[in-house]
């Protein structure tokens, strides 16, 4: 039996047999709904409700009584049994329109070497691309003038899951990789035709594209399946792609164009990281450096001009604002910084606009600041009667920041779960290879958490070792500033390809002294306070 | 040739328990531990001021799950805790552990008034200074607590046991009441420490901490609680003020409800004698935690304490 399914708001329209899911039928539609679970029925996020019509669902705890009257069902557990009309609740809209796009600075970084005009053999508009397991960023590049439009949006693959374990699951199913390479394809088609658009230039005319992403997305990129990557031994299909061609992705520049990926270094230090390398220089550096970029999974690479060795924690996506209650990318509206005294709160947003979320360096700043003002202990637990502020919110205790926004007992613990998984993966780094942090010229700090990273609170918090502030050097959107390197210099592309043949990985998660060091790092701003010596002076005061 | 000999920069915090008249209490004697700087027994290291201590444990019911081999020691009294601490005194413990099981809520569930008069009852008659510890239900146990510090002020106790839950509670009844506090974490070194910070962060002096690692049985992980308790000390010789505190293991807990301890001599002909081995087992895994650095260790059985006290002897004068 066939129904046919009106998706609202965006008036799309799909004929699907009652086994297809409502999501899967969305998805076909061409409409985004947010699934972390890749469609198990265990995230709650894809709810949507039904207008008309009648649908076979089963229970879920994710829907309260009182939205289940109001006809909310969970879409990946809804089957059609007749004609139905679906409204999609802005909770569950992939927001597309609204990313990211704020500012030049969190895309050109200032005080990076300029890119030589190498002997570029390509034609004369290129296209750069960052590929995130959150996000898709696209530069449209003149090679010659260097002119940019950029584009952004969510990962459309985030309907099949968040992280990329559960794409990896998903790509598992059947059809699955297909589905996965279509929608990251369809996404860059779109803002490359968008960036096209504003520029007046034909995607015809266009004959290179070059990617940099984690090596799950690069696979999918390629439409080559990633599953094996989350399998022991945990190794990719591929670290280098060989060129492929336009026509065979399904990337919409001229047909006969080339699409390059950034060589991975491991299955989980991938082409993103190895474009920060290159955006920064430290392959070039005469002194020690770190380069830390705090994406969803806190990779660091440690080295010089003669050696690097680098790891992946598993810091997960607190830092761009994933698994905080109010935490969000960093956009217009996002609390960016905090300051308390005692019971006042005052806070600046991006664009000064209305407080609608916290994005990474305002939850930084937050948290620095309960524990400067003794809100929280240095385990990150909430001191009780400390503040006005403190209040039993749904499930435990929040501090409000408006009358809506707040952050919770369990952001707090997320968070300190994801800085300490970072400093000790930078401490183990550096001991390993017997040097000290004091001995670093440099540390490097790439992320979308917002421009507004203010070191000297992520010092306190025990996120960045305890350097002084000139040391460090936050450039933002490395990967794609890398990509947009190789893509106007072939020399720079080359050099991508040296760092990821000669660079170290090292597998944290079979190391010991990390174990270690992990568990000493949970704590503010950590257990051994001789390693943060100003941070103790403060904390003396 | 010179014998190459560590030498320590930090020491372990010396903290007393019990008070005798001259300082307020009504003990008989006070009981030192800690104050060292140098490992265990190793005394050309630095010096030793005070030997390893053994306490016995005392129940304000009578234990359950016990075995013959240990309720036989102990007769009728085990359902009287004064009687049974008299008993214990003679049995030459150094102090008496009380374990005020009956509060627990799946038990007895009595109230803290009925656990504060146990307490008085057992300080009345033995001479010893005491450890108290409550039932194990963190809820419950900061829930009584407050009140048993008040029914032993001035005794300068050792109460029992904080967790990263209870802790506030605990440090501010052990200080209105003038006791020290055993502070109890998962076996990790970084865990004891930071609860050691936490505690001393809200006032609490720690000089009164004793830092309880959660251990375990010989053959039931022995091995790692040996080197958690060796790293703490080692981190105290090395001058960590958070990790200088004295160590305590509940040996007796941790043994009598091993297989070992409790099999049948039918079930298992080739193990020998039930009645020496749960002994046996005791008096081993005690010599291993004293070895790696411990100063309280907490037994059930009186040849335990004997044959304990002939080892520690014999070290210290060595």
């Amino acid at each position: 039996m066939s129904c046919t399914i009106k998706f609202l708001p965006d008036e799309k329209e799909i004929i699907v047999d009652d086994k297809t899911d409502l999501l899967t039928a969305a998805i076909k539609a061409g409409v985004s709904i947010y699934s972390s679970c890749g469609g198990a029925g265990t995230c709650g996020k894809c709810k949507v409700v039904v207008n008309t019509g009648e649908v076979e669902t089963s229970v879920s705890p994710f829907v309260s009584a009182e939205e289940k009257a109001k006809g909310y069902v969970l879409a990946c557990k809804s089957f059609c049994k007749t004609d139905l009309e679906v409204f999609v609740p802005e909770s569950s809209r992939v927001g597309k329109a609204e990313i990211l796009m704020r500012g030049e600075k969190i895309f050109i970084p200032a005080g990076l070497p300029a890119v030589k005009k190498g002997k570029s053999a390509f034609f004369k508009t290129g296209v750069a691309v960052d590929i995130g397991t959150t996000t898709v960023v696209v530069y449209l590049v003149d090679l010659d003038t260097g002119e940019l439009c950029a584009r952004a949006m969510y990962n459309p693959q985030v309907s099949f899951g968040e992280d990329v374990i559960t794409r990896m699951i998903f790509a598992e199913s059947e059809d699955g990789n297909r589905q996965l390479h279509q929608s990251l394809v369809d996404g860059i088609n779109e803002l490359m035709e968008n960036c096209a658009k504003e520029k007046n230039v034909f995607l015809n005319n266009i004959n290179v594209l070059v990617a940099a992403g984690n090596t799950t997305m690069t696979h999918t990129l390629f439409g080559l399946n990633p599953s094996y990557i989350r399998k022991i031994p945990y190794l990719p299909k591929m670290d280098f792609l060989p060129v492929s061609s336009a026509k065979k992705s399904g990337i919409r520049i001229n047909e006969d164009g080339v699409i390059k990926a950034l060589p991975s270094v491991s299955a989980y230090v991938g082409g993103d990281i190895v474009a920060g390398v290159v955006a920064c220089a430290l392959h070039k550096s005469e002194d020690l450096a770190i380069f830390i970029d705090l994406g969803t999974n806190g990779e660091i690479v440690f080295g010089n001009k003669e050696f690097l060795v680098c790891c992946s924690t598993s810091a997960g996506p607190c830092f761009e604002g994933g698994g905080i209650k109010w935490g969000m990318r960093a956009q217009s509206g996002a609390i960016e910084s905090l300051t308390i005294s005692g019971d006042n709160i005052s806070f600046n947003t991006i664009s000064n606009q209305k407080p609608v979320g916290i994005c990474g360096a305002g939850i930084i700043s937050i948290i620095t600041e309960l524990l400067l003002n003794g809100i929280i202990d240095r385990s990150g637990a909430f001191v009780k009667n400390s503040s006005k502020n403190l209040k039993s919110g749904e499930e435990e205790l929040e501090f409000f920041i408006t009358d809506k926004i707040s952050i919770t007992a369990s952001d707090i613990k997320n968070v300190i779960n994801s800085k300490g998984a970072v400093f000790s993966g930078c401490d183990v780094l550096v001991k390993k290879m017997g040097f000290e942090f004091k001995q670093l010229s440099q540390v490097i700090i790439a992320g979308g958490l917002g421009n507004a990273l203010d070191i000297k609170k992520s010092i306190i918090l025990g996120l960045l070792p305890d350097l002084p502030i000139e040391k460090f050097r936050f450039i933002g959107n490395a990967s794609v500033t890398g990509a947009k390197m190789c893509l106007l210099s072939q020399e720079k592309f080359n050099e991508a390809k040296f760092i990821a043949e000669t660079m170290t990985y090292i597998d944290l998660s079979t190391d010991n002294e990390f174990m270690n060091n992990y568990t000493a790092s949970l704590f503010l701003p950590h257990t051994n306070l001789r390693l943060f010596p100003t941070v103790k002076n403060i904390m003396e005061k | 040739m010179e014998p190459a000999i560590e030498k320590w920069s930090g020491k372990v915090y010396e903290l007393t328990i019990g008070a005798t008249k001259e300082s307020g209490g009504s003990r008989s004697k006070k009981v030192k531990i800690g104050g060292m700087s140098a490992l265990p027994f190793l005394s050309f290291e630095g010096t030793i001021p005070n030997p390893p201590v053994i306490a016995m444990e005392v129940w304000d019911v009578e234990p359950p799950d016990w075995t013959d081999v240990l309720k036989n020691e102990y007769g009728n009294v085990l359902n009287d805790p004064a009687q049974w601490a008299k008993k214990c005194e003679q049995m030459g413990c150094d102090l008496i552990c009380l374990r005020l099981e009956s509060v627990n809520p799946d038990g007895k569930n009595t109230s803290a008034a009925d656990a504060a008069k146990t307490v008085k009852n057992v300080l009345s008659a033995t001479t010893l200074p005491l450890l108290i510890i409550g039932c194990g239900n963190s809820e419950k146990d900061s829930s009584i607590i407050t009140e048993i510090s008040e029914a032993a002020k001035g005794e300068n106790c050792l109460l029992g046991i904080a967790t990263k839950e209870n802790y506030k509670t605990y440090a501010a009844a052990a200080l209105s009441g003038g006791h020290s506090v055993i502070a109890e974490t998962p076996l990790d070194i970084n865990l004891e420490k930071q609860l050691n910070i936490l505690m001393s962060d809200m006032g609490f002096s720690p000089e009164r901490i004793v830092i309880h690692p959660t251990t375990g049985g010989l053959g039931y992980g022995f091995e790692y609680c040996y080197s958690i308790i060796e790293r703490t000390r080692l981190a105290a010789l090395s001058g960590d003020k958070m990790m200088s505190q004295p160590i305590i293991t509940f040996v007796g807990q941790e043994t009598w409800k091993t297989k070992e301890c409790q099999a049948d001599e039918t079930d298992m002909p080739a193990w020998g004698s039930l009645k020496e081995r749960g002994i046996l087992w005791e008096i081993t895994t005690s010599v291993g935690y004293i070895q790696s650095g411990c100063d309280i260790i907490v037994v059930n059985h009186p040849k335990t304490v004997k044959e304990m006290k002939n080892y520690i002897n014999g070290l210290m004068v060595r």
